[in-house]
């Protein structure tokens, strides 16, 4: 099992000194791999989104690993739609750490006059969470299965044993040119969509925000970037990840112009099991 | 229990033979099958396996002792042979939709009237059921058909119902279950029953269970042993005024938040006291089937179309309403009190049966308030009975109203419907 | 080098729409006016193209007359030479409407959302349909593309129905009256380049998930804002009425 993840400031962040609005988050066992990004809505109007990706993939972790663990020794799926309990979580936990942050720390005056009018009333009003809007995305990887949930745009990208690529996530028609749900909508418990695979699972997924399907502009492309990817983590996973991570501000400007981060989880039976580059990768970072 | 195949010729309790058409679907039990008897379509369900004797007996006891209401899909005539044992019953009408799918929003009712005689329709057949000296057992999402525009229920799943003191082995369906019975101290009986009703109706109006608060939402993963806790050892109500832990969460219980706030003080009130710790762990002090009704149907008289043409409630407690549509002020309508009910008078507005007369029927309009033709700021009360009403004015002039004819409403007028059943107009 | 750096980073687009009345009454010299200003607008739009790294923009032609007909579909304004319209026939708005919606979608000519900015749709008429145009039009309005996109629409003459156009860009600010030839190709020439530029901005993000989109909001309400000075600066010569 593998994990990582990459996070870039986006070009367009940098010339107008805003803050990275992505967040990524990985972790890997020998039992799992977990990939998430989030990524905050990029207009002044979304003035603490950069918080609100960072606080949604923060909770994401932490309930994953929680079910991962216990559900460790079920033999069969929890009670239920147990994905929608998951997404139920992230809301709830994503709300509370939203509602601490914004009592600790009150909208200052510099903030609030980044707004239009109409917006300026709503965040007086209870009405507020727009301003931490983030999308999501996560997956996992267990040895028997993987599964994934996905609120907003960005996209996950998958290949099969046979090195085919697929979007396996269902997409939703209201994430449209600049257009997206939002963990902070009213009803985002409706807006996560979900996949679960026990069968020709995935070697690789990767997850990332719309800065990089925003560059690729074609599922073609899009592909092609995932699988060129995968084959340099198949030869040399810390090379890999240095020059993905080099690369980003290059594909950034180039491209989307937007922030980019990316989480990819692979699963490869014959590296695992010896201390190969995997182990002596993980070890360093360790260190 | 084998298939059974088209145009099989299945013989009846009653001597008569059904005939098979096709096959409805199937469910943990057994399959339900269409069948044609002398002309007419009915619906059988055969068991997979042969029940108990005490189950069979049952029953043909329910066959024998009828349906309680029109409302439930009822035993009619059983099948018993080596072979197989089921029964027969009438089949539901095409626009009947089952209950699960007004839970996802997958459907919807009309209007809040239409909500409220399903809820109405509902305590009375188990009302009914209860006073034949049944009880349901069983009372969850997956027993009710909702026609969408009337409100109209059909009950089905009549298999477990039984007299109070039997149990046929069924528990009931999670979250539906009274919290004694989930801990395993009681078997099911009444007073769990109207457990089960409180939560079929508490969702019925919020389309969402009354546990399921942010106590639910924290957790990633419900197994058995937090749902008992959730649900049986310490069920927390999403809106108990001493417990704030459990409230509904933003982004995720939406119908509840927005649904909530509508409903008038003691409609509300109703729930928080049939969810609060001390009801719900003392069966005793449950709200009985009648209650709910008295509380059902004064809702019902508290709700009023808009001239903006949708529904709203009026508050008759308060000075003002604000309608939940269009958000303009309507002024507290004039009322007429019969007793302990109170019906907001308000053009369209219908009154019932067992508000203007001693008979227990809640679904016979006997009045109702229209607008004056020719002057549409005069409102008038309508006697839509065959007897004739009496008006006592508070100069002491009295008018006596015919069937069909109405009488202006004023305040302080005073309605005779009966020698012993009066009105107030406050 | 970098593998990654082999995958092809393409730039997205950008189509501007003409959607051009070739019925009988444009013969003369209002047609020849639309083909000259078009003519001489398109190595100006192929220069905003190919300065502008973030889009890449298309161009088609959508003319309506007795029936309608693609003059050509999308293509790449750099390299893109113009072909006259020729006139004659009715009027078959509401046939162009349908084709029109029927185009704007994934399957059709705007493949991916990821990949394409907001069109620009560009109408230009100078009488009434012909044809059934109500459901049509009422139908084009749902479509996705058609409600993100920068319409604007040129009324050449007073026969012209103001109200169907005004209901075609939503907004009246965005129709406009040509008077006269140069009128007509002044208004072109502005509308093209105005609209190629500012469409082929990359904006920042909003949250919708259904409802209207702010950023794309404010494409709009820009170009809008640049019709209304164009129309003030330029109030004289729209008085003209000795023209067409």
């Amino acid at each position: 099992m593998f994990a990582f993840h990459v996070i870039e400031k986006g070009s367009s962040h940098i010339l107008t000194n805003k803050p990275c609005q992505d967040y990524a988050l990985s972790h890997y066992t020998k039992e799992y791999a977990i990939g998430i990004v989030a990524d905050g809505h990029g207009s002044d109007r979304y003035f603490r989104s950069d918080k609100g990706s960072k606080f949604a993939a923060e909770v994401t972790m932490i309930i994953l690993q929680e079910f991962l663990a216990s559900t460790k020794n079920m033999t069969r799926l929890p009670n239920g739609d147990w994905q929608k309990q998951i997404a139920a979580s992230i809301i709830s936990r994503w709300n509370d750490k939203i509602e601490q942050d914004k009592n600790g720390n009150t909208f200052t005056e510099d903030e609030l006059g980044l707004l239009k009018d109409a917006d300026k009333a709503r965040a007086e009003s209870d009405a507020w969470q727009f301003v931490y809007g983030t999308t999501l995305i996560a997956v996992v990887r267990t040895r028997e299965c993987f599964f994934g949930l996905h609120i907003g745009d960005g996209k996950c990208v998958a290949i099969d044993a046979d090195g085919n690529p697929s979007q396996p996530i269902p997409w939703d028609d209201d994430c449209f040119l600049n257009q997206t749900t939002s963990l902070c909508d009213s009803d985002a418990i409706n807006r996560f969509r979900f996949v679960y695979m026990t069968e020709n699972l995935p070697v690789a997924a990767f997850v990332a925000s719309d800065g990089v399907d925003d560059t690729y502009t074609s599922d073609e492309r899009l592909h092609e970037f995932y699988l060129t990817m995968w084959r340099m983590l198949q030869e040399n996973a810390e090379t890999a990840i240095n020059e993905i991570q080099s690369f980003l501000p290059k594909m950034s400007e180039q491209g989307s112009h937007d922030d980019i981060s990316i989480a990819g989880v692979l699963f490869d039976k014959g590296k695992e099991s010896h201390n190969g580059r995997f182990s002596k990768f993980i070890n360093s970072l360790f260190a | 229990m084998k298939e059974l195949s088209s145009n099989t010729r299945i013989p009846l309790s009653n001597g008569i033979t059904a005939t098979v058409k096709q096959k409805l679907g199937e469910g943990g039990q057994g399959s339900v099958y269409r069948v044609e008897i002398n002309g007419n379509d009915y619906a059988l369900k055969v068991y997979n396996k042969y029940p108990s004797r005490a189950f069979v007996r049952n029953l043909e006891d329910n066959v024998k002792k009828g349906a309680p209401t029109k409302h439930f899909l009822w035993p009619l005539w059983t099948v018993d042979s080596s072979e197989m044992f089921g029964y027969v019953m009438d089949i539901r009408p095409k626009e009947y939709v089952d209950f699960s799918k007004f839970l996802v929003a997958k459907a919807r009712f009309a209007s809040w009237s239409a909500m409220i005689n399903a809820s109405i329709q509902i305590t009375y057949a188990f009302r009914e059921l209860h006073r034949k000296g049944l009880s349901y057992q069983d009372l969850n999402d997956g027993n009710f058909f909702f026609n969408p525009t009337t409100g109209d229920v059909l009950i089905c799943d009549n298999d477990n119902v039984c007299p109070p003191s039997t149990n046929l082995g069924i528990k009931g369906k999670c979250r539906y279950m009274a919290p004694e019975v989930v801990i395993g101290n009681n078997k099911p009986n009444n007073l769990s029953d109207y457990f089960s009703l409180s939560v079929v109706l508490f969702m019925l109006f919020f389309n969402n269970h009354p546990f399921d608060g942010k106590r639910v939402a924290d957790v990633p993963c419900l197994n058995d042993a937090i749902e008992r806790n959730v649900y049986g050892e310490n069920p927390i109500f999403i809106y108990d005024p001493n417990k704030a832990n459990n409230r509904p969460v933003r982004g995720i219980h939406t119908n509840v938040i927005i649904r909530w706030p509508l409903f008038p003080d003691f409609f509300r009130q109703a729930f928080i006291e049939a969810f609060s710790e001390d009801v719900l762990h003392d069966p005793n002090k449950r709200k009985s089937d009648n209650e709910w009704l008295r509380i059902l149907t004064q809702l019902r008289s508290q709700t009023i179309t808009h001239t903006c043409g949708n529904e709203t409630f009026v508050d008759l407690d308060k000075t003002f309403t604000l309608c939940f549509n269009c958000q303009k002020s309507i002024e507290k309508p004039l009322m007429l009190t019969i007793g302990k009910q109170r019906i907001a008078l308000y053009p369209k507005m219908k009154v019932y049966a067992n508000q203007t007369s001693s008979f227990d029927d809640m679904f016979t309009v006997t009045s109702e308030v229209i607008i004056n033709k020719n002057n549409p700021n005069i409102w008038g009360l309508m006697n839509r009975t065959q007897d004739k009403w009496k008006a006592v004015y508070p100069n002491g002039k009295e008018l006596e109203i015919k069937p069909n004819a109405g009488l202006p409403i004023y305040k302080d007028v005073e309605i005779q419907f009966s020698s012993h059943i009066k009105g107030n107009i406050q | 080098m970098n593998p990654l750096e082999a995958v092809e980073i393409a730039r997205r687009q950008m189509t501007l729409f003409f959607i051009v009345d070739t019925s009988g009454s444009m013969n003369g010299e209002k047609i020849a006016a639309v083909n000259t200003a078009i003519r001489e607008v398109l190595p100006e739009i192929a220069d905003i193209s190919s300065e502008n790294a973030d889009a890449q923009i298309k161009v088609a032609c959508l003319q309506f007359a007795s029936d309608v007909q693609w003059l050509f579909k999308p293509a790449d304004v750099e390299g893109l030479t113009w072909t006259d319209l020729n006139a004659g026939g009715m009027t078959v708005m509401g046939e162009a409407f349908n084709e029109l919606n029927k185009k704007l979608s994934r399957k059709e000519f705007l493949d991916s959302p990821t990949g394409n900015f907001a069109p620009v749709l560009f109408l230009m008429s100078d009488g009434q349909p012909t044809d059934e145009y109500r459901k049509a039009l009422d139908s084009l309005r749902e479509n996705r593309w058609f409600k993100v996109a920068i319409r604007v629409a040129i009324a050449i003459g007073d026969d012209a129905d103001k109200n169907i156009l005004e209901e075609f860009t939503g907004n009246s600010e965005l129709v406009l009256t040509a008077h006269t030839p140069e009128t007509l190709k002044q208004m072109i020439r502005f509308v093209s380049v105005t609209s190629s530029k500012i469409g082929s901005r990359s904006s920042g993000i909003g949250v919708g998930g259904g409802s209207a989109n702010p950023e794309e909001e404010s494409k709009q309400a820009e170009f809008a804002e640049q019709v209304k000075e164009f129309k003030d600066e330029n109030a004289d010569l729209e008085a003209l009425s000795d023209g067409f």
